[in-house]
């Protein structure tokens, strides 16, 4: 947490003296042929039309996409993994106790539809609309109150510490809206714009385009660069490639390890990949026998050849988690290897200890996501090599999440994608009772470690905490974990400055220009 | 006669509708899943959903939601769509243009090819151009329309670059580029119907050559051109109709496959969207719609019997 300060403290006064933005990136853009040139158009393809544009109630990576550059929050993620920095914030104090947050807003930030300055009361507004909407209430589970002593101060009173407090504010979705604009919409933002960020909405067709122009009064001078940004759906992969090879589109956000390795081989395409956030595992239901018992769970971890996976299902692109879960690019990274390899001998021999043979077991596996269909294939080979006869059973994503979030299922392959903060790998997963814990898992331990991890503000204590929850996880198997995948985009050589960032986030479609 | 024929015909679809918007809504919520499921995905738990349902509605009696939304039906208003808000009638309104003229398109490419060589392979029977157009049909009829799209993406947009890949222009805005844009799908879409058609015209007009009255024609000394256009063709296109009336409903219905290779923002991309999303209001509107526009057409069909046989009467 300490880290965080110090980024924030440094970013304030970059702030304070008129440079906008983050210095590295700017020396990015810079260094990656010349000095941004403003103007320009640039389109990029994306897998799905977005489904609505409210930031408060998008759950989905393209709604995400669209709508981001749109608005501003307080806080928002730096280049580097798992830290955060202000955005509208321009100074955050936080009390002795945790338990007292008190922001100073940025000066001079206007909202694009009535171009009205934002001030505190907006902030209010915005985080009480999160709640009120439910989908990301959980996020400001801690808040107590919300006061705005003056136009330019917003103070959060939690009922108890909540060390991914901030991390939470610059999540891209914690948009700060225009009061006004929601009431003039009725309340919904499904189709408006009531944001400050660098563009405006100009036009959204349905499944055909949205289309973002430059917000002539965004409160960085001379930002953004490009005068407008064009999303396009293109949901079949061939077209979407073809549109990139034709310069139909500047850039294809989210690419497959397949679409990856294509792409590559196209001279004026370029393929930016980092480690991403995009973690897979076997979720195991802890409630049903015979996966109640520890060493049948265990047993499974062993037998799965997580490398063959990552070979066929990813073509050899992913990292493989051999520990814990939280990235190895991560601070709250746990060193630690408990799976090496593939043992059959070691799983034979749990299941033995156990005293459990001829086991059958269902294996459920959402049918939009092609990938995870493959390796559920994999792994029931594997697990058939153990004596566990799996029945794959491939869902449409309706039907998925629901016996999902019912836990009606034996073995699911599940992903999630975009935490930062190691309370959001952790927390909500494992923690006795936490609404995403579909397996049931349940410790003691487990749960004292998950509850001190959120309260404590210092890195290196958190981070030893989040190893010793890790471990004892990874350990008791409640889910095998994987591999965390990488984040690649494939863009066009003339796309300068666009940094792929391990989450969703696209914010630094600020900073990007085109060289053409 | 007629008028009486039509108000029967009508009177008759009011009960049919009634059925369908009865099936349509309680199929959609049969399935398991609902809007809240979509909206909260993995984030999924009771709390948070119990609150989101109160909020949509969906924690309502079905037998009360349905009341609801029939009494809205009737006056005129389909919904809001859950996700985007936008009203359900706008929604199928704004897409229904480029399903209909992929529906043109298709079609007029299916009868342009599919009648031609049906007549030829019937008049032809056993020869070549009868083998070639048996080979069409049979592999018309096979060849699904995702892999013949994806092959003329890569043929002609990746390798010759004559059409965009996707997309769609309105005709208004740009009629040459809606041309382009608009070619590659009705094609990939109009072949299998092509085929149909080939088939049922060769089979239909093998029929009707071997009746007497083109015997008599033929004996008159009619030349063949004439027995066949005039006097063979015209009795052989009922069943076309027939089929191409049945044909007609499905593409109006949207072929989602091919608007989903092509990024076309049509019908059946809106009904794919509303399953997946379980989007009630715009399911439930979407499939009312299309079921409206199957009935309508059928009677169309039915109408369109009496122009080209004068015999036939209602």
């Amino acid at each position: 947490m300490r880290k965080i300060w110090v980024v924030l403290l440094v970013a304030s006064m970059l702030m304070w003296t008129g440079c906008s933005g983050s210095p590295s990136r700017e020396a990015d853009s810079e260094g990656e042929g010349g000095k941004p040139r403003p103007g320009g158009t640039i389109r990029i393809a994306l897998q799905s039309d977005g489904k609505t544009l409210d930031p408060h109630k998008a759950t989905d990576a393209a709604s995400m996409h669209l709508i981001e550059n749109m608005y501003s929050r307080l806080m928002r993620y730096t280049e580097k993994y798992g830290e955060v920095e202000g955005e509208l914030a321009e100074k955050v104090e936080v009390s002795k106790d945790g338990k007292t947050y008190t922001f100073t807003l940025r000066k001079g930030v206007r909202f694009h539809g009535t171009g009205r300055e934002l001030t505190s009361e907006d902030v209010k507004y915005s985080i009480e609309r999160i709640i009120d909407l439910g989908v990301r209430k959980d996020h400001f589970s801690a808040v107590d109150e919300i006061e705005t002593p003056d136009s330019h101060t917003v103070v959060f009173r939690l009922k108890q510490p909540m060390a991914p407090f901030l991390t939470y504010l610059a999540y891209p979705m914690n948009a700060i809206v225009d009061r006004e604009t929601v009431e003039n919409h009725d309340g919904s933002l499904d189709r408006a714009d009531a944001g400050s960020g660098p563009f405006q909405l100009d036009e959204w067709k349905k499944d055909q385009y949205l289309r973002l122009k430059k917000f002539p009064g965004y409160y960085l001078p001379e930002k953004p660069y490009l005068d407008e940004v064009v999303f396009r759906p293109i949901p079949d992969e061939t077209a979407r490639m073809t549109a990139l090879r034709n310069r139909e589109v500047d850039m294809i956000l989210d690419v497959s390890a397949k679409e990856a390795r294509m792409l590559e081989q196209v001279s004026s395409v370029e393929v930016v990949s980092v480690p991403g956030t995009f973690w897979e595992y076997i979720g195991l239901n802890t409630k049903r026998p015979p996966l109640d018992d520890v060493k049948v769970r265990q047993a499974i971890a062993h037998a799965v050849d997580r490398e063959a996976i990552n070979k066929i299902a990813k073509l050899n692109r992913a990292t493989v988690l051999k520990g814990g879960n939280i990235p190895p690019n991560h601070w709250a990274h746990a060193d630690f290897t408990l799976y090496p390899r593939r043992n059959v001998a070691k799983a034979k021999q749990l299941l033995e200890e156990a005293g459990k043979e001829n086991l059958e077991l269902t294996l459920k596996v959402g049918s939009d996501f092609p990938y995870q269909v493959d390796a559920a294939q994999i792994v029931k080979q594997q697990l058939k090599e153990v004596g566990i006869d799996v029945k794959v059973s491939a869902q449409e994503s309706g039907l998925f999440f629901d016996a999902l979030g019912k836990g009606d299922f034996d073995m699911a392959i599940v992903g999630w994608l975009g935490f930062v903060d190691p309370d959001e790998f952790t927390y909500n997963l494992f923690h006795t009772g936490a609404p995403w814990n579909q397996q049931g898992y349940s410790n003691e331990q487990v749960d004292a470690l998950l509850e001190k991890g959120r309260t404590v503000g210092d890195q290196e204590e958190r981070k030893k905490i989040y190893h010793r929850a890790q471990k004892i996880i990874a350990e008791e198997a409640p889910m095998v974990f994987l591999y965390v995948n990488e984040r690649t985009a494939a863009m066009s050589k003339a796309v300068k400055g666009f940094d792929v960032h391990p989450t969703v986030t696209t914010h630094s479609l600020e900073e990007t220009w085109l060289a053409r | 006669m007629l008028a009486k024929y039509l108000l029967k015909r009508l009177a008759l679809s009011v009960p049919v509708l009634f059925g369908i918007s009865v099936l349509v809504f309680l199929l959609v919520r049969l399935v398991p899943g609902d809007t809240v499921t979509v909206m909260l995905g993995a984030q999924y738990n009771e709390e948070q959903a119990q609150m989101l349902r109160e909020k949509y509605g969906l924690d309502r009696p079905v037998h009360i939601q349905y009341a609801l939304w029939v009494s809205n039906l009737m006056r005129g208003d389909f919904g809001h769509s859950t996700f985007t808000g936008q009203p359900v009638l706008a929604a199928i309104l704004e897409r229904l243009p480029v399903t209909l003229e992929l529906t043109a398109i298709s079609v007029l490419f299916a009868l342009a090819v599919g009648i031609p060589l049906g007549i030829r392979a019937a008049v032809r029977r056993n020869r070549w151009v009868d083998y070639l157009a048996t080979l069409f049909g049979l592999s018309g009829i096979s060849i699904p329309g995702f892999w013949l799209g994806t092959l003329l993406i890569l043929l002609f947009s990746l390798k010759w670059g004559w059409f965009p890949s996707g997309g769609y222009v309105p005709i208004w805005e740009d009629p040459l580029g809606n041309l382009q844009t608009m070619a590659m799908p009705g094609i990939a879409l109009g072949t299998a119907v092509a085929a149909v058609v080939m088939r049922i015209t060769r089979s239909s007009m093998l029929e009707v050559l071997d009746q007497e009255y083109i015997k008599m024609a033929r004996i008159k000394g009619a030349p063949e051109r004439i027995v066949v256009r005039r006097h063979a063709l015209r009795n052989a296109l009922i069943p076309v109709v027939t089929v191409l009336g049945i044909q007609v409903g499905y593409l109006l219905g949207g072929s989602v496959v091919i608007e989903q290779i092509f990024s076309l923002p049509g019908v059946g991309q809106l009904v794919l969207q509303a399953i997946t999303n379980r989007d009630y209001a715009l399911l439930q509107g979407s499939i009312l719609f299309i079921a409206v526009s199957f009935v309508v057409i059928n009677l169309l069909v039915d109408l369109l019997y009496t122009l080209i046989h004068p015999r036939i009467r209602y």
